[in-house]
């Protein structure tokens, strides 16, 4: 099942590398990470850190290289905030205006002002993908046209659909959900022409895509999309929680690996509040079952958030300590 | 689980015999809050044919019964839980109230502010105490972290970062949109 393995205190953001396959996280204005098993921490004055094609980077202009041990910061700009939007060596920053940086040639490669009533979302070779609840859009940064529209009015009647703001690409596809009274109509649209390939209705829940599988987790269902052959399964979980302790998951946090699906539980927990502490664990969903469970000490409150990395599992807390467990054969 | 019915709009409600057992405890202001609550899921046609869960909450620090946990099932506005917190008179909300929680239980705990919702009677809350006690209470909202803010305002995600984050939380609470939204 699982062991308990550490735990670190006042972590603000953490991450894994897996480029490296290190964790590193950020308490006090330090970056945390080990060097052959010895612990290391450089200055480092941000509240967040993420990856980028192996380097961690700041919320700000400013990375750390793992390869040479150092920090360094991005000159040309100065004033500007990493977006967590990148793809390859393209990275998307924002201050006064949206920038791209090429980090391979070290070129600002295009800047603009920000674009009206949408939100950049998804970066994808030389376009982004635009999104607002009425509207999702593919703009061309090279040309600096708009390719295309998908606009809900052109698919719904209703002005009061809406688009939800999750939005997954993978290949050359875009799986996109519109709510129009209490239902979800889900479109899976060709990013190079914007048109529809299929069209699903009812599926519903947080997307994470594992490898070819894109799940829709929600505490009552689970649907997982084949998306090379553009199948639906969907599965009822609410009686396989009801059965114990656990019962039906409140505000749940999801991970996938290798198909497995690992959740955290929150009801009933609060750091102030609480009548319990957080549970997270494993279910397996072809065989319908829950794998293990465990509970996190009453005081460290809710779980914010649930990754799985091989063989380790981390938990970062509503009191901001990071748990690590790992998995045992 | 115990499940009562409403009839007049079919709302089902889970739990219902821990929180109606207050209504026969000594503590009034406690009865005045379970009274609240029954008023509004009756009234309220926004719960027509929808489950209710509650759970009584108790403070840690204080030891007794504090408040009831209310979720609305698949309530938010793209079907997920709703988190529901009643709050009734004078005094009920204050400046540690809204830290603890508003900011580090509800905003931490959503995933989006259409999953919070706080409904409210004779509270005497504003939207400018509102914006006073979230200003006062702002490394707090520094630590729920730049991408959660980022969360619960998609349509600007790409404007928010690590220096501007928590102002711009604060100042979306200006909008009389955005507080009639959650504070009810």
């Amino acid at each position: 099942m699982i062991k308990f393995s550490n735990r670190i205190n006042e972590v603000k953001s953490f991450v894994i590398n897996n480029s490296d396959k290190n964790l590193y996280w950020i308490s006090s204005d330090r970056l945390y990470y080990k060097i052959k098993d010895k612990l290391s921490s450089i200055e480092f004055p941000s509240s967040v850190v993420y990856i980028v094609e192996g380097l961690v980077f700041s919320g700000k202009n400013f990375y750390y290289d793992p390869e040479n041990n150092a920090v360094n910061i991005i000159k040309d700009l100065e004033g500007y905030y990493y977006t967590n939007l990148s793809n390859k060596k393209i990275i998307l920053f924002s201050g006064d205006d949206l920038l791209l940086y090429n980090f391979q040639t070290k070129e600002i490669i295009w800047k603009h002002n920000y674009f009206d009533n949408s939100n950049t979302t998804l970066i994808k070779d030389n376009i982004f993908i635009n999104y607002s609840e009425d509207q999702i859009d593919c703009y061309d940064f090279n040309k600096n046209n708009t390719l295309w529209k998908f606009r809900k009015l052109d698919i719904s009647n209703s002005f009061d659909s809406f688009f939800s703001q999750e939005i997954i690409s993978y290949k050359n596809k875009l799986f996109v959900n519109l709510i129009s009274n209490e239902i979800v109509k889900n479109y899976i649209i060709d990013i190079s022409t914007g048109n529809i390939l299929k069209q699903y209705s009812g599926l519903y829940g947080q997307m994470i895509l594992e490898k070819d599988r894109l799940y829709f987790l929600s505490p009552d269902h689970i649907s997982i999309l084949n998306t090379e052959t553009q199948e639906v399964s969907t599965h009822t979980i609410t009686n396989i929680f009801d059965t114990t302790e656990i019962k039906r998951l409140l505000f749940p946090r999801w991970a996938i690996q290798d198909g497995i699906i690992y959740f955290t539980q929150s009801g009933g927990v609060d750091m102030h509040s609480g009548s319990r502490g957080a549970i997270f664990g494993a279910f397996d969903i072809k065989k319908k079952s829950i794998l293990w469970y465990q509970q996190l000490p009453k005081g460290n409150g809710i779980i914010g958030s649930i990754e799985v990395q091989e063989d380790k599992i981390f938990l970062h807390t509503q009191d901001k300590t990071l748990y690590i467990y790992e998995k045992e054969e | 689980m115990d499940t009562a019915t409403l009839q007049k709009n079919s709302t089902k409600l889970e739990n219902f015999d821990a929180t109606i057992g207050i209504l026969t405890g000594g503590n009034a202001n406690y009865r005045q809050g379970v009274h609240w609550i029954i008023q509004d899921i009756g009234q309220e046609t926004a719960f027509a044919n929808k489950t209710l869960a509650m759970e009584l909450a108790v403070e840690n620090a204080r030891e007794t019964f504090s408040f009831i946990d209310v979720v609305c099932k698949n309530c938010s506005k793209v079907g997920t839980d709703l988190l529901i917190e009643y709050k009734s008179g004078p005094g009920s909300i204050t400046s540690s109230t809204i830290k603890k929680q508003f900011i580090e239980r509800d905003l931490f705990k959503a995933n989006s502010l259409d999953e919070i919702q706080w409904r409210m009677k004779n509270t005497s809350l504003t939207k400018d105490k509102l914006v006073d006690w979230l200003t006062e209470n702002r490394s707090d909202i520094e630590k729920l972290g730049v991408e959660k803010v980022k969360k619960f305002f998609p349509q600007q995600a790409v404007q928010i970062n690590e220096s501007n984050f928590v102002d711009f939380f604060i100042n979306k609470f200006k909008q009389d949109n955005i507080y009639d939204k959650i504070f009810k």
